[in-house]
């Protein structure tokens, strides 16, 4: 029981934000049935229950759609903060410390200590596989999720074709489509903004006790690794 | 279909690839949904081949039963005559079925010279246009439309 109090504190934050997920997930699936419904209703079809509208592709674009925005955020700003840096920003490297680094900087190959993961400790291509393994897995992601949005995204687009008396169009047809592309930068347009707001807006405002803030105390000037 | 579970991953998995799995499965799920297109051609076919085979007759009482509620409003909304008597001007030649799409609960049949819409409603397909034209940017002017 203590064990099981201890891996609760210990993995806090990636389970809140899994039962988040999951309780967003079952109201975005109950209130998208509902729209849903309301357009079957308009276009002379008839209405779903839950566990269909689950399995639709109606549901699977939308989901799939947000996620690869996501993704691509995190892969985005994982490779970007290794060569670009915002001064006095808790989410920058020092700007005398862009780029890559040194082998003994980042604890690798002769320089990983006993904790060191093997692959880190290894060197060759293993050494440089685990050091681009974050950014790699997002990337991989982004373009999963890009992937099943545009698979699921079409299955939703030419429904609405044939209900509207128009030819479907082919994947490759989809991919060059208007939907497939307003769906992906309305997305790609609110991740940009929320990154760029958090490097500006962490120079120069602090929230107490969260590793994404300075110190209160620290220095407008001051970087995450200053502080 | 594919296993994602844990236990597919055995023993060598490390804990990493088993975080890994679970949104490699999810996001195979989403995209499984896109494959729903398949549907059922043959009985969206055999629902056109009936269609245009009650036209052929000129039993427009069958043509109308094969219409949705909305598409027969509409050819007898269209016109002063029943729909049983409206809907024999719609002329298809041929009753070849050359493509069939089916995109969840709605499909598009090429048949002989003419294109129809159907729907699936109350578990069997029924047509919801039909007399289709095509016009321009993939859209179709029908004679007959829900």
């Amino acid at each position: 029981m203590k064990r099981l109090g201890l891996f609760f504190r210990d993995n806090a934050l990636t389970l809140a934000f899994l039962a988040l997920l999951f309780a967003a997930l079952v109201g975005q699936s109950v209130t998208g049935m509902v729209v849903f419904n309301d357009q079957q209703a308009t276009s002379g079809g008839q209405p779903i229950s839950w566990p269909q509208y689950l399995t639709s592709s109606a549901f699977a674009v939308d989901v799939a759609e947000n996620w690869q925005s996501e993704y691509l955020q995190f892969a985005l700003y994982i490779a970007a903060t290794t060569w670009l840096v915002q001064r006095g920003s808790s989410e920058s490297k020092k700007p005398e410390d862009v780029g890559r680094q040194s082998d003994e900087t980042q604890k690798i190959g002769p320089y990983a200590d006993e904790r060191s993961p093997r692959w880190a400790k290894v060197g060759g291509w293993r050494t440089a596989v685990y050091g681009r393994s974050l950014g790699a897995i997002m990337a991989f992601f982004f373009l999963g999720s890009l992937l099943a949005q545009s698979v699921a995204g079409r299955a939703a687009y030419n429904h609405d074709q044939l209900t509207q008396y128009e030819d479907p169009v082919s994947w490759g047809g989809y991919l060059v489509s208007a939907d497939f592309w307003a769906r992906a930068l309305q997305n790609w347009q609110s991740e940009f903004l929320a990154v760029a707001s958090m490097a500006a807006f962490a120079i120069y405002l602090r929230q107490r006790g969260s590793p994404e803030s300075k110190l209160v105390g620290a220095p407008h000037e001051a970087t995450a690794q200053d502080s | 279909m594919q296993r994602c579970g844990p236990k597919e991953w055995g023993q060598r998995t490390t804990r990493r690839l088993r975080l890994v799995a679970p949104i490699a499965c999810a996001l195979a799920l989403l995209a499984a949904s896109g494959c729903q297109g398949s549907g059922n051609p043959e009985a969206v076919s055999s629902a056109a081949r009936s269609f245009v085979s009650a036209l052929e007759h000129g039993d427009g009482a069958a043509a109308c039963r094969l219409l949705t509620a909305d598409a027969e409003k509409s050819v007898s909304g269209a016109t002063d005559q029943s729909c049983r008597s409206a809907i024999t001007s719609i002329t298809i030649h041929g009753s070849a079925v050359r493509e069939v799409q089916v995109w969840s609960d709605a499909a598009q049949v090429h048949i002989g010279d003419g294109v129809l819409f159907l729907r699936h409603v109350d578990g069997s397909w029924q047509v919801s246009a039909a007399g289709c034209q095509a016009a321009a940017q993939g859209r179709y002017d029908c004679a007959v439309q829900a």
